[in-house]
């Protein structure tokens, strides 16, 4: 492998986890533009929603066998759903400071790791990729097709989103709820569903990102809370509360960890994508693409 | 931007808050006396006029380890192996009458919270003796605790300074870490012909441990590993490592890890087009790692372990009957190691009788001499190592199967 390759292939790995911290992070922008509220258990939803695809896919509820699109559609959509009861949970919390938010969604976050725990046990498990294990080989670049999948999916997912937001009506409305909250209720916006629909939009994400990831990383309940600290990680990198930089905070997160690994040392990997992190914030404290002006007080 | 730092800081106290919340309260403690009281043949009558189940004062063990987590799988074997030891104990009568009772917690291979579990049995549930821990790490840290309190702490850890701290109450219900990688790196080395090895581990005291040993055996045959790649305990993605791996072009990559990791290794390693050579210690014996790696990729990975099937002799084949009766699955070599440590604390127990302390129970162990267990032949040595050998194996058809050459 020559130097080209190594960076190339470095690459795409970052690219791929990076990914799959995009989608988380667009949960918690979604979720901090509508309500101003940062949700510290977005781990553990991430991890919920990868469970309630991934137990279908492996016929581990009575026995059925979903394929795994569908599979994935499901966890999707009771992701959704478990977001929609979350919402209302949470309702309260969005008004309130930002250390009782911060406490109420950590504790939801535990709460949420326990539940898993006792219905799917400590465990965990491996799961096959519905695509062949052989790699695609390109230049030396060994290319694998679940990761393919992920970042292809992923994109797909971020593209929908960033249209349904800037194109359909009920995107505008959520757009103008997450800006003004009162003018949009003046102007007859139905806020609280707008913000129920944000907040089931980022669970769904997050599932979508589980369920992509799952056959490539490993499935247990401990698996959401790295994840949902480099989703925080990315979501402040890219500019808190906007789509664009939850996105390439994302990415940029993933590479970061990707080329540490690959080229500075494996051994630090995490400090150096969280120390890149601090320094960037310190030279541009609103994030890479610039904080959107939500300020709900 | 004032809420960009509120943000950071935040992040900072979260990281603080998952590394010291109090979260798990004792799992499920098996109650001493349900097992029906149905004494086999072979059962000890105790001097009581019942011959059945103990029915005395209990006396109590304790069990901590990894029970959520990655290494949830660890704590999970070490549970079971050490459960069915102690219920067959009990349905047998017990120590002379008196049942054995097992409380258990969870240290999520956390060394600062396996110290307070481990102050909490010694202060709190006055145990005689704990299973302290699965991991390496955390039974380094809970060495002082248990030597200050004089109870008898038995670990499946490997790291070779867990007896090497002068304690006389610390106990490896297994080889330590050299036993399974010297004899690999000389089968590799001596018999196969490999020269290029690289080296992948995780950060903590078992696979640092590993990878020491794995290094100084090759040194000692002349030879320097290409690349030393490390990786937290909890990571998935291992692209990075494995990259830098590759472009040195090994022969063989050695895992020093757990099962989920190396197996997850071993998969992504193929993935990324490695054709050669894998091997490891006792975690690429279990089943774990065959089923996270998948079939395919684990076909011909050497391993060496204490353990290797549950085919090995009539012991054996009777010990994985019993454990499948129980659990519903086969054991494996953790599930192994400490149902042969817990008979080595059963058997102390008993010499002991009726002085039931840490101290007089430590004191039995140490003079227990040739005891046939699943792993082969116990000798407990001054230092509280108790076994030292392993065989080689290699992964065929999705078994590990006993590697003639």
């Amino acid at each position: 492998m020559n130097v080209v390759s190594i960076f190339l292939q470095t690459l795409v790995g970052g690219v791929g986890i990076g990914s799959l911290y995009a989608l988380v992070a667009l949960g918690y922008s979604m979720q901090y533009r509508s309500m101003g509220l940062v949700n510290f258990a977005q781990g553990s939803i991430y991890m919920i929603g990868t469970y309630f695809g991934i137990i279908w896919y492996r016929g581990m509820v009575m026995g059925l066998q979903v394929p795994y699109p569908a599979a994935f559609v499901i966890g999707i959509v009771l992701n959704a759903a478990l977001g929609l009861v979350l919402e209302r949970i949470f309702r309260p919390l969005a008004n309130l400071d930002l250390m009782l938010m911060l406490l109420g969604t950590i504790g939801l976050g535990y709460v949420l790791d326990n539940v898993a725990i006792i219905t799917w046990g400590a465990e965990g498990f491996a799961v096959n990729s519905p695509l062949p294990n052989t790699p695609i080989i390109i230049g030396g670049v060994a290319l694998l097709p679940q990761m393919l999948l992920l970042i292809g999916v992923s994109a797909v997912l971020m593209v929908g989103l960033t249209v349904f937001l800037s194109k359909t009506k009920i995107g505008k409305a959520m757009r103008a709820a997450a800006a003004d909250r009162e003018t949009a209720s003046a102007m007859g916006i139905p806020v609280n569903t707008t913000n129920a629909l944000s907040f089931a939009i980022g669970c769904g994400l997050a599932a979508a990102a589980g369920i992509l990831a799952a056959p490539i990383v490993y499935v247990n309940p401990a698996m959401g809370s790295p994840v949902g600290l480099k989703g925080f990680a990315a979501f402040i990198l890219g500019g808190a509360g906007s789509v664009p930089g939850a996105i390439v905070g994302g990415l940029v997160f993933g590479v970061l960890e990707a080329v540490s690994a690959g080229f500075v040392s494996s051994a630090y990997t995490k400090g150096i994508a969280f120390v890149v992190m601090v320094v960037v914030l310190m030279f541009r404290p609103g994030g890479i693409v610039g904080e959107v002006t939500v300020d709900k007080v | 931007m004032k809420r960009t730092i509120v943000f950071v800081l935040i992040a900072l106290m979260v990281m603080l808050a998952a590394c010291a919340s109090p979260t798990p309260a004792p799992t499920a403690a098996p109650q001493p006396t349900t097992a029906p009281a149905q004494p086999t043949s072979a059962a000890p009558a105790p001097a009581a006029t019942k011959p059945a189940a103990a029915t005395g004062e209990p006396i109590k063990i304790a069990i901590i380890g990894a029970m959520s987590g990655t290494n949830a799988v660890l704590g999970d074997w070490m549970k079971k192996g050490v459960t069915l030891a102690v219920e067959e104990k009990n349905a047998a009568g017990g120590i002379h009458g008196r049942p054995i009772q097992i409380v258990i917690y969870d240290d999520e291979a956390d060394t600062a919270k396996s110290v307070s579990l481990a102050q909490k049995v010694a202060t709190d549930d006055k145990v005689v003796a704990a299973w302290a821990t699965t991991n390496s790490n955390s039974a380094l840290a809970d060495i002082p605790i248990f030597q200050q309190y004089k109870i008898v702490q038995l670990t499946n850890g490997t790291n070779v300074d867990i007896t090497n701290k002068g304690s006389p109450y610390v106990f490896r219900a297994c080889p330590a870490g050299p036993a399974y990688e010297n004899p690999l790196v000389d089968f590799l080395v001596q018999v196969k012909g490999f020269k290029k090895f690289a080296l992948i581990t995780d950060t903590s005291a078992y696979g640092k441990g590993e990878a020491d040993y794995q290094t100084a055996e090759l040194q000692k045959l002349g030879l320097q590993p290409l690349t030393r790649q490390s990786y937290g305990i909890d990571d998935k993605d291992f692209t990075g490592q494995l990259t830098a791996i590759l472009q040195t072009n090994p022969e063989v990559i050695l895992f020093g890890g757990s099962e989920v990791a190396s197996g997850l290794i071993a998969k992504q390693a193929r993935q990324l087009g490695f054709k050669g050579q894998m091997a490891g210690g006792s975690a690429i014996a279990t089943p774990k790692f065959a089923e996270t790696a998948g079939a395919d990729v684990v076909e011909g990975i050497f391993a060496t372990a204490p353990y290797l099937t549950n085919d090995l002799n009539d012991m054996t084949r009777a010990f994985a009957a019993r454990y499948k009766a129980r659990w519903g699955e086969d054991p494996e070599v953790h599930g192994a190691n400490t149902y042969d440590g817990t008979q080595l604390l059963l058997m102390a127990m008993d010499k002991a009788y009726p002085n039931e302390t840490g101290e007089a129970i430590a004191a039995a162990l140490h003079t227990i001499k040739g005891y046939q267990g699943l792993q082969g032949t116990f000798n407990v040595q001054p230092n509280g190592e108790t076994i030292d050998k392993t065989q080689l194996g290699v992964w065929k058809g999705g078994k590990l199967l006993p590697y003639t050459q």
